[in-house]
């Protein structure tokens, strides 16, 4: 599983630099008198507060109560408004039913992961964002009076929805809502597989996303 | 010196380092099976739990047909065998009608009308499901044994009381493919109670199993018997009162 983690971080940090590299590379190509029309952004930051609500026949909805929790991500604007991302988010969970989980008390519900999607520009100050996600999903999971955490390992799928309202060219707010599927690596007997070997849920939130701008002329 | 104390801390770090409990990542252990009577009737909300010596791993009530299905955590804690596979006993004990305490968990009835039953396992265990079958539990009689010393109030006298062992252990691997689990054969012992001199009654509570036999005796400083009989244990409390 650690090989897992360690494949998933390269991937991500490969990504990232790969990215970087043909920011700057464009950057030191970008004229000083570029057309206002022209400019874009090419990469954004974006943070998100969000409320995990679960649901389904599995532990996170039958054991788990789950808290506020937070995203960040990073979106490169390769191609006009095809995004490719990394993200990385986590909530924390009560345990509320110890008989369906085991014994232990609260969860951190991490995620580490890939995104890639489109905006769709309405107007000069409203765009929907559609993005798809895959990665890394680990619950770090306490027990009182044990020092150590212990983990369930998995991935995790995400489909979501963004409405943004830009206030200028460099911040914007936005309301998402998004679809999570995680399915873990728990070595578990065949009578409780399906139920702890997956979770579901619905998150909603809301951001604010930094651009970052440039010459849209130069990038593409 | 400092060499000496240094080593010293060295060996004390490595020990609490070996003795650390950590529960084991990924993994799930279920725990099934059906308690009853010994008349075959379900008994429900008897409290299951698997744990170590140090804590609770999972817990769960038996439902109204008397079944469970009990989820546990998984000790990390073990040692690399032959093959330099990392094998670990995983669940130390499991502990059927009983609750945690203050200090410890398993040594209190959650349902008193009926005897406990503890498994210990001291072996390592690779699975991810034990099934115990059916569970059939006894049931316990709160014996309260009253004696008038009549004549022999002003005598210092001893009185012995024979019951049954409400709780019996098993060696987990020696019942795992087990039809049937059952305290078939429990310890009987024999406490005994000082009737101090110049005190006319005296009283005293047991617990012992239902439907079973008690012989109670009374002897005095001699070791001479003034009372020696056997009663059968019927109810629920059961009350014996002794005339000498």
């Amino acid at each position: 599983m650690k090989s897992s983690i360690f494949r998933y971080k390269t991937g991500i940090i490969f990504v990232f630099l790969s990215v970087v590299s043909f920011q700057l590379n464009a950057q030191d190509k970008t004229t000083e008198n570029a057309d206002e029309e022209n400019i874009g952004r090419f990469i954004s930051f974006q943070a998100t507060l969000l409320q995990p609500v679960a649901f389904g026949d599995n532990f996170a909805n039958d054991a788990l109560s789950q808290n506020a929790g937070y995203k960040l991500a990073l979106r490169f604007y390769l191609y006009k408004d095809l995004f490719l991302g990394v993200e990385v988010g986590s909530f924390s969970a009560d345990v509320e039913n110890k008989a369906l989980v085991g014994d232990f008390d609260d969860s951190n519900a991490n995620t580490y992961g890939v995104t890639a999607g489109y905006s769709f520009l309405f107007n000069e100050t409203n765009a929907l964002d559609a993005a798809a996600s895959y990665g890394f999903a680990n619950y770090r999971n306490k027990k009182n009076n044990v020092d150590d955490r212990f983990v369930d390992n998995g991935n995790y799928v995400k489909l979501q929805v963004q409405y943004n309202y830009k206030f200028s060219q460099s911040l914007s707010v936005y309301a998402m809502a998004a679809w999570r599927y995680d399915f873990l690596d728990i070595d578990a007997s065949p009578q409780i597989d399906d139920f702890i070997n997956q979770a579901q849920y619905l998150t909603f939130g809301i951001g604010v996303k930094f651009n970052v701008i440039t010459d849209r002329s130069k990038l593409w | 010196m400092k060499k000496i104390v240094l080593i010293i801390i060295l060996i004390f770090s490595i020990v609490c380092l070996s003795c650390e409990t950590r529960i084991e990542d990924n993994r799930r252990i279920t725990i099934t099976g059906k308690i009853q009577d010994q008349n075959e009737v379900p008994l429900n909300n008897i409290n299951v739990i698997s744990g170590n010596e140090n804590f609770k791993l999972g817990n769960i009530q038996s439902d109204d047909n008397g079944e469970f299905l009990l989820t546990s955590l998984s000790i990390d804690n073990g040692d690399f065998n032959e093959d330099d596979e990392f094998v670990s006993d995983r669940i130390r004990q499991i502990n059927i009608n009983a609750v945690e305490d203050e200090n410890d968990f398993g040594l209190t009835a959650s349902n008193d009308q009926f005897n406990r039953i503890e498994l210990i396992n001291t072996i390592p265990f690779q699975g991810v499901e034990i099934n115990l079958g059916t569970i059939i539990l006894n049931e316990v009689s709160q014996l309260t044994v009253n004696i008038d010393k009549g004549s022999f109030a002003d005598q210092e006298l001893t009185a012995f009381v024979d019951i049954v062992s409400t709780s019996c252990i098993f060696e987990l691997d020696e019942i795992i493919d087990d039809d049937e689990l059952s305290c078939e054969t429990l310890n009987v012992f024999t406490p005994s109670r000082n009737l101090p001199a110049g005190s006319n009654d005296a009283s005293f509570e047991f617990e012992t199993l239902k439907g079973r036999t008690s012989v109670i005796s009374v002897v005095d400083q001699a070791d001479q018997t003034l009372f020696n009989q056997e009663f059968e244990i019927n109810e629920t409390n059961e009350i014996i009162n002794i005339s000498l």
